[in-house]
């Protein structure tokens, strides 16, 4: 398929059709051309799968800190938690906050497609653990994994349905490996996982787990 | 010929409402505001919100709709670069189709900012400030299979599907539904982004499909046209979904017949636009990254009574 790019294509269309086509003012283009025409200016964005590899899961893996502190934190004052803990592109996201989920899973529901694996964490001070539910998938809910890289921005993409692409192509890449590992009640998990919100938790803490140890 | 003059004497009569003689030169000049149709609440509340930050920031301002034509907003841009105004918060009449409208504004050192809808060129406007639609997309899809769960029928009524913001909020539907495979969509239909449209629509597909559980919208008065068809076919057990945040939705929610949508900070959008239109007018720049976007606010029964004109309240 080739496309004649011109500025007056009707005027083309008549002279065409009278058998007096100039192709003068015109060329023509392959669709491969034509695309690259059409994507002048725009980003094409990064690649999913080195990004994860070679920065993302060595940042969490350094940046994650104790699930109980944060949690602490959180519940205590969302926007200084934000600020001393976590990490946010702009108001349009949540804050993202990446967690070391040290401790035993206790319970594993499978029963909805957004799998979870209860984790207890123990605080290292002392005291009652606090509950983290890692998403297992095979759904993940929300883009945390692109969201908590300061690594990749919007701007590297330049439109919505390219940024998404990316952050499902992360997601998909984090739930091959948590699937892989099959959790099972009573294992012991070392994972730094993000967990994103706009607010104090009112509910689960939901994170989904990204570097294990 | 008529059309023209039309434009022109609406033109000339806003600005002299809005510009009495040229009480202007006391004052920081005049920003225009073009959105789509000043009779849609959506658009209704970009221009308050743009036009009363830009008269707390010392502008006159004149605020107009191109009612999503690109030939009027051509000639709106060109007849307001003409009367010499400082700057222009346009919410586009086509996203592609206004790249060359941009160029010409720039090129005459008018500066631009673009709210809600982007174009797909970087580097002419001064600022594209969209709404994260994928965000909120993706929100009411996961409120949505929470609601109605992982099984049964349901219906998409899509916004309009020659706007790209309804296509990226159908898309942002289906990255989360898609993951279902028990959730299966037996109808998807355009409703055009309006009430009426959205009514016909889902008339016709309850002929055919009486076991959906769920309606998911790409816009509130198509989910509001919905309602009213489920409504009188007495199925209020369909749980219906949008996106916008209207007061009307909020009332729905309120109701309990809508269960939930996506506020779009209409008015917030705005405001920072005139925000960053002001600091480049002023220093030759905006300090902020060309492309921007805003969060959309899941609105339910919890917080549906902090809706106002497409302001949250906190």
């Amino acid at each position: 398929m080739v496309h004649p790019i011109c500025a007056a294509r009707r005027a083309l269309t008549v002279l065409f059709v009278l058998g007096a086509a100039s192709l003068g003012a015109c060329h023509v283009v392959t669709d491969t051309e034509l695309a690259a025409i059409r994507n002048q200016g725009q980003h094409k964005g990064p690649d999913a799968g080195k990004i994860l590899s070679e920065q993302l899961i060595p940042y969490a893996d350094k940046n994650a800190k104790p699930a109980s502190q944060v949690i602490a934190a959180l519940n205590s004052n969302f926007d200084d938690a934000c600020k001393q803990y976590g990490f946010r592109q702009s108001t349009a996201f949540p804050c993202n906050f990446w967690l070391r989920v040290q401790g035993k899973v206790t319970r594993i529901d499978g029963s909805s497609r957004v799998g979870k694996a209860y984790v207890d964490v123990a605080p290292a001070s002392g005291g009652e653990p606090v509950h983290v539910v890692l998403q297992t998938g095979p759904v993940v809910v929300g883009t945390g994994v692109r969201d908590g890289f300061p690594g990749v921005k919007y701007s590297d993409f330049d439109d919505q349905t390219r940024f998404a692409a990316f952050g499902q192509e992360l997601n998909k890449l984090v739930v091959n490996r948590v699937q892989s590992m099959k959790l099972k009640v009573g294992e012991t998990v070392d994972v730094a996982a993000v967990y994103s919100t706009w607010s104090e938790p009112t509910g689960e803490i939901r994170a989904i787990p990204v570097a294990w140890k | 010929m008529w059309k023209k003059l039309a434009v022109a004497t609406a033109v000339a009569v806003s600005f002299g409402a809005a510009v009495p003689g040229v009480a202007n030169a006391a004052g920081k000049g005049t920003i225009a505001i073009l959105v789509n149709a000043l009779d849609n609440p959506y658009y209704a509340a970009e221009a308050k919100g743009a036009e009363s930050e830009a008269k707390k920031l010392g502008y006159d301002t004149i605020v107009l709709s191109h009612g999503e034509d690109v030939n009027k907003q051509n000639e709106l841009v060109n007849l307001v670069i003409g009367k010499g105004v400082k700057g222009i918060i346009l919410d586009n009449a086509d996203s592609n189709a206004s790249v060359a409208t941009v160029r010409t504004a720039v090129d005459k050192k008018v500066p631009v900012v673009l709210i809600n809808r982007e174009i797909p060129k970087d580097g002419i406007a001064i600022a594209q400030l969209s709404h994260n639609n994928l965000q909120a997309g993706t929100e009411v899809a996961q409120r949505f299979v929470e609601t109605i769960g992982e099984k049964g029928e349901y219906v998409e009524l899509t916004c309009n599907l020659a706007d790209k913001n309804c296509v990226t909020r159908s898309q942002a539907f289906h990255q989360v539904l898609d993951q279902y495979p028990e959730l299966k969509m037996v109808a998807r239909q355009d409703a055009k982004g309006a009430l009426l449209p959205g009514k016909q629509a889902m008339d016709s597909i309850l002929q055919e499909h009486s076991k959906i559980k769920g309606v998911i919208s790409g816009n509130g008065p198509v989910a509001l046209g919905a309602i009213a068809s489920l409504e009188s076919a007495g199925r209020k057990d369909v749980v219906v979904m949008g996106i916008d945040g209207s007061n009307d939705e909020r009332d729905s929610i309120l109701a309990g017949k809508l269960k939930a949508t996506v506020m779009l900070q209409a008015q917030g959008i705005a405001i920072h636009g005139v925000d960053l239109l002001d600091k480049y007018i002023a220093t030759g720049k905006t300090g902020e990254q060309e492309r921007q976007l805003f969060r959309g606010i899941l609105i339910t029964k919890d917080n549906a009574s902090k809706v106002k004109d497409f302001y949250y309240t906190k």
